[in-house]
C-alpha cells in the first residue's frame, strides 16, 4: 500500500502544476508527507484520515463524484490537505474549493491550455453563492 | 461481396450563427449543399473530414452524410434528417428555405 | 411571486458575465467545443439541426408580466419573431446566434430571468404545479418550497456534475398537476395528523428510454428537514450513480437495480451526516420567501354581468366551459390560454401574442402568469367580471381557443423539425390529428383525452403518460409511429402500454380515426372518457380497432 502510495505521488510531480490560492507552484516532491490517493469509486468508511494529504483523482472532467468525496471527507472531520488532480476545469476550480479542495495538480500542458489568469479569476466566484447564502443567513 | 460504397459529403454548423453548413473543395464552408465537395471512398471520406475538422475555430460537430447522386452527379441527402437540415422545419418557412 | 434581491441580481449578474467570457475563450481558442459544450449547455444553450437553441428557465412555469414583455421582445430582436413553451416549464427559442447570446442573457437578467441549469448534469429547473398559489384543491402553495430548492440547487458545488440531468417536481395539490412521479424526485406538499406542513417523497420517476413509475421513498418528511434530506439523495446519486452507461445513468435505474429499500438505507444513513452539518436557512430567510408568495389582494366586485354574458354569449360559454378552472377565491377564476390553436405548432406563440398575455395579467390577472407543461399559458387570478373582457381580448390575439383537456390540446416535443435528437417529426402529426377532429366537430364529443407526441425515444413530448401516446422513431429510413395506450398522469401514474407495430406518416391518422371511433362505439356513456373506456375493457378491443382483422390479412 505504502509503495503504491510513494510511486503515485512521485508520478505527479513529474509534469505537474499545483494551482494553490489561485497561484500556479511547481509539484515538489515533499517525501514527509504521509499522503493517500484516491479515486472516484472510494467509499468514504474505508479512506484513512489520518493522512496529512488525500488526493482525490478526477479521471474526466464530467465525472463529480471527486466534489462529493471532498465534501464528505471533510463532513466526516477530515482536517489534513484535499488536492485534486487531473482533469479539472478552470470552471470547476470554485466549486472544488467550496467542496473543501485545497490545491489542484493540472498537467503542464492543461496548465499552458488554461493558463493562471484564468484560475486566479475563476477564484473569485467561491465566495458569495446560494449555498453559502442559504445556511448562514 | 462487400457493400457499394455510399457517397457522403461532410456536414456541421458554424460556431457563430449555428446553422447548417457543408465543407466544399476549396476547404471552405458553404451554407449551399449543393457546394458540397463529394467523397466517392471511404479514403477520402476520412481524408475529407480530417481535414474539415481541423477548423474548430469555425465549425461544431463536422460528420459524413450519406448522398445520392442524380444523373447530373448532384448530391442530394439520403437521409430525412439531412433533407430537414438542408432546407429547414416543416412547420415554418424558415431556416434556408427562406433564404434562398 | 419571488422577486429578486440584490443578491439573485448579483449572482445573475456575475453568471452573464463568465458566459461571455467562456464565448470569448470559445472563439479565441483556449476553450475546444469539447470542453465549451458542458459550459454552454449550464447556460442553457444548445446546438439544433438548424440553430442554437436558448432553453430559458421559468421557475416552478411562475412569471409576471414584465417578464413576459421582455421574452416578446427577445423573441423580436435576436429571434424569428416567436417562443415556443416547453413540456418543462421553460421557454425555447429557436435560432439564437452564439455571438448574440451573451446579450440575451443580459435582457434576461434585467428581468430577473436566466438560462442557468435548463441543461447540462445538474439539478434542473425545479418543475410544479402551474395553478400553484390560485387552486381550490391545494394544501399549500408549493412554490415557497420550490423556490427554496431552486436557490439550493443553483450552483450547488457538489452537484454540477452528477451522472445525468436531475428532475425535480412539487405538487401542492393532490390532485398533482406537476406529474411528479415522473420525475427523478417528486415531492407532495401534506400535511401530518397534527396539521403539520411536510412532504410525501417519491423518487426515481422517469419517462425516456426506460419509463418509470417514481417509488414512495418517504410518507412524510418534516417542512425543516427538505433541504439536508435533498442533499442526502444527491450525495448518494452522485457517488453510486452509473457513470459507464449515459442510458443508465438516470436516478431510477440506480433505484431500479439496487431496489428503493437498499437506497433508502444508504439516503437514510447520510441524511444523519447532512443533518448534523447542515446550517438551516434562517426563518428571516424563509419568511423572506414566503413573503413574495402571499395571496394577492383579491378585488370585490360584482358578477351579474358575467353570468348574464354566460347565458347569452354560446361563444364564451364553450370557453369558460373547457378553459376555466375553480379558484380559491369563489369570485376568481383560473383561466388556462391554450397554445393549440388547431393548425398551429403546439407550444408556440408569436411575439404579439405574449405581449398581449402579459397586458392581460398586468390589467387582471394581479400581474400574475403561468406556464403549465401541458404547454398552454394560465392566467391564475382573473376576477370573474373581466372574465367577458379577457375573452374579448384572446380573441383578437387568436388564444381563444377553447380545447382545453381535450383531443386537439397535444402535447407534443419539437421533433425532428428542430431536435438534434429527434428520430422523427411531431409537429406535423399534432397538426393533422388536431385539425381533423376539429373539422368534424367532434372534439367536444370526444371528450377529455389526453394525446401526446415525442419525436424520439427520450419522451420530452411525454407520450408515456398520454392515454393515446404517440411515439416517433425511424424504420427504414421512413418516420414511423408507434401508438402506445392507456398512460395516466397524476399520482396514479401509469405507464401506457405499447400497443403493436409502428404507423407511417400516412398510416398514422386513419390509426388514430379507428380507435377514436372504436371509443365513441364503446364507451357506456357520453361521459365516460377515453381513459375511464380503456380501463374498463382493457386494450384489446382498442387494439382490435387500430389493426383491424382484414388488413392483418391484407398484410399477411
Amino acid at each position: 500500500m505504502l509503495h503504491k502510495q510513494q510511486k503515485a505521488f512521485s508520478n505527479i510531480t513529474a509534469k505537474s502544476t499545483i494551482v494553490r490560492n489561485g497561484f500556479f507552484e511547481k509539484a515538489e516532491i515533499d517525501s514527509s508527507k504521509n499522503t493517500l490517493e484516491i479515486d472516484g469509486n472510494a467509499k468514504i468508511s474505508q479512506i484513512d484520515l489520518s493522512k496529512d494529504m488525500i488526493i482525490i483523482k478526477f479521471e474526466k472532467f464530467a465525472d463529480g463524484r471527486g466534489f462529493s468525496l471532498a465534501k464528505l471527507l471533510r463532513q466526516n472531520g477530515y482536517k489534513g490537505i484535499i488536492r485534486a488532480k487531473g482533469n479539472l476545469l478552470v470552471d470547476q476550480y470554485p466549486l472544488a474549493i467550496r467542496c473543501g479542495v485545497d490545491e489542484v495538480e493540472i498537467s503542464f500542458a492543461h496548465a499552458q491550455h488554461q493558463p493562471k489568469e484564468q484560475w486566479r479569476e475563476a477564484l473569485t466566484r467561491a465566495n458569495n453563492n446560494y449555498l453559502d447564502r442559504l445556511m448562514l443567513a | 461481396m462487400a457493400r457499394k460504397f455510399i457517397e457522403k459529403i461532410i456536414t456541421a454548423n458554424d460556431l457563430l450563427q449555428g446553422d447548417v453548413i457543408y465543407f466544399t473543395k476549396d476547404n471552405v464552408w458553404s451554407r449551399n449543399h449543393k457546394d458540397a465537395i463529394i467523397a466517392y471512398t471511404t479514403e477520402q471520406a476520412n481524408e475529407l473530414l480530417e481535414r474539415a475538422e481541423q477548423q474548430q475555430d469555425k465549425i461544431v460537430g463536422a460528420y459524413l452524410a450519406d448522398v445520392f447522386l442524380d444523373e447530373a452527379q448532384i448530391a442530394s441527402p439520403l437521409h430525412f434528417r439531412e433533407k430537414f437540415r438542408s432546407n429547414g422545419p416543416s412547420n415554418y418557412f424558415h431556416g434556408k428555405q427562406a433564404q434562398v | 411571486m419571488y422577486q429578486y434581491n440584490q443578491f439573485d441580481r448579483h449572482f445573475v449578474a456575475n453568471r452573464v458575465k463568465q458566459f461571455r467570457s467562456q464565448v470569448m475563450r470559445r472563439l479565441d481558442g483556449s476553450l475546444s467545443e469539447e470542453e465549451f459544450r458542458p459550459l454552454r449547455l449550464m447556460n442553457g444553450l444548445y446546438l439544433q439541426l438548424h440553430a442554437y437553441m436558448l432553453r430559458v428557465a421559468i421557475p416552478y412555469g411562475s412569471l409576471n408580466s414584465k417578464q413576459m414583455h421582455q421574452l416578446a421582445y427577445i423573441a423580436n430582436k435576436y429571434d424569428k419573431n416567436y417562443a415556443h413553451f416547453t413540456t418543462r416549464q421553460n421557454v425555447q427559442f429557436n435560432w439564437p446566434k452564439l455571438k448574440d447570446v451573451p446579450d440575451i442573457l443580459n435582457d434576461l437578467a434585467q428581468v430577473d430571468m436566466h438560462a442557468i441549469q435548463t441543461s447540462g448534469n445538474c439539478i434542473r429547473n425545479v418543475t410544479s404545479d402551474h395553478f400553484a398559489g390560485a387552486s381550490i384543491d391545494e394544501v399549500a402553495d408549493p412554490r415557497p418550497s420550490a423556490e427554496l430548492l431552486r436557490q439550493y440547487s443553483t450552483d450547488h458545488p457538489q452537484f454540477q456534475f452528477l451522472p445525468r440531468k436531475f428532475k425535480i417536481a412539487i405538487s401542492g395539490s393532490p390532485k398533482d398537476r406537476a406529474v411528479i412521479r415522473s420525475n427523478d424526485i417528486g415531492l407532495l406538499l401534506k400535511k401530518d395528523k397534527q396539521g403539520n406542513l411536510g412532504y410525501e417523497i417519491y423518487l426515481g420517476g422517469g419517462l425516456g428510454r426506460s419509463p418509470f413509475v417514481g417509488k414512495l421513498l418517504k410518507g412524510f418528511l418534516p417542512k425543516a428537514d427538505l433541504l439536508p434530506y435533498i442533499e442526502a439523495i444527491m450525495v448518494v446519486y452522485n457517488l453510486n450513480g452509473r457513470r459507464d452507461n449515459k442510458y443508465k445513468a438516470r436516478i431510477k435505474i440506480l433505484v431500479h437495480e439496487n431496489g428503493i429499500k437498499k437506497i433508502k438505507q444508504e439516503i437514510e444513513e447520510n441524511f444523519l451526516i447532512q443533518k448534523k452539518n447542515f446550517k438551516q436557512p434562517s426563518d428571516k430567510l424563509i419568511s423572506a420567501i414566503n413573503e413574495r408568495f402571499k395571496l394577492p389582494n383579491f378585488k370585490q366586485a360584482n358578477i351579474d354581468d358575467y353570468k348574464t354574458e354566460l347565458k347569452q354569449n354560446a361563444q364564451f360559454s364553450n370557453f369558460i366551459k373547457n378553459n376555466i378552472n375553480e379558484h380559491k377565491n369563489k369570485d376568481y377564476a383560473i383561466v388556462s390560454v391554450s397554445l393549440k390553436n388547431i393548425g398551429e405548432t403546439p407550444g408556440d406563440a408569436t411575439s404579439d401574442q405574449i405581449k398581449t398575455l402579459a397586458g392581460l395579467a398586468k390589467q387582471y390577472s394581479h400581474d400574475e402568469l403561468r406556464i403549465s407543461h401541458e404547454q398552454n399559458i394560465i392566467l391564475p387570478h382573473v376576477h370573474k367580471s373581466d372574465l367577458s373582457g379577457v375573452f374579448k381580448e384572446l380573441q383578437k390575439a387568436n388564444l381563444a381557443t377553447n380545447n382545453i383537456g381535450l383531443i386537439s390540446d397535444i402535447i407534443a416535443c419539437p421533433g425532428m423539425d428542430y431536435c438534434a435528437l429527434a428520430t422523427a417529426r411531431s409537429i406535423p402529426v399534432a397538426k393533422q390529428i388536431a385539425k381533423h377532429f376539429n373539422e368534424l366537430n367532434l372534439e367536444e364529443e370526444i371528450g377529455q383525452l389526453k394525446l401526446k407526441i415525442s419525436g424520439c425515444i427520450n419522451a420530452c413530448g411525454h407520450h408515456h403518460v398520454g392515454h393515446i401516446g404517440i411515439l416517433g422513431l425511424e424504420k427504414q429510413g421512413k418516420e414511423s409511429y408507434q401508438i402506445t395506450l392507456g398512460g395516466e398522469e397524476n399520482l396514479s401514474m401509469n405507464i401506457g402500454k405499447r400497443a403493436g407495430p409502428g404507423f407511417s406518416s400516412d398510416e398514422l391518422l386513419p390509426a388514430i380515426k379507428r380507435l377514436i371511433k372504436a371509443y365513441l362505439n364503446l364507451r357506456n356513456n357520453p361521459d365516460e372518457s377515453f381513459l375511464s373506456s380503456y380501463k374498463r375493457l382493457g386494450k384489446k378491443p382498442f387494439i382490435n380497432a387500430l389493426y383491424p382483422k382484414e388488413e392483418q390479412a391484407n398484410v399477411a
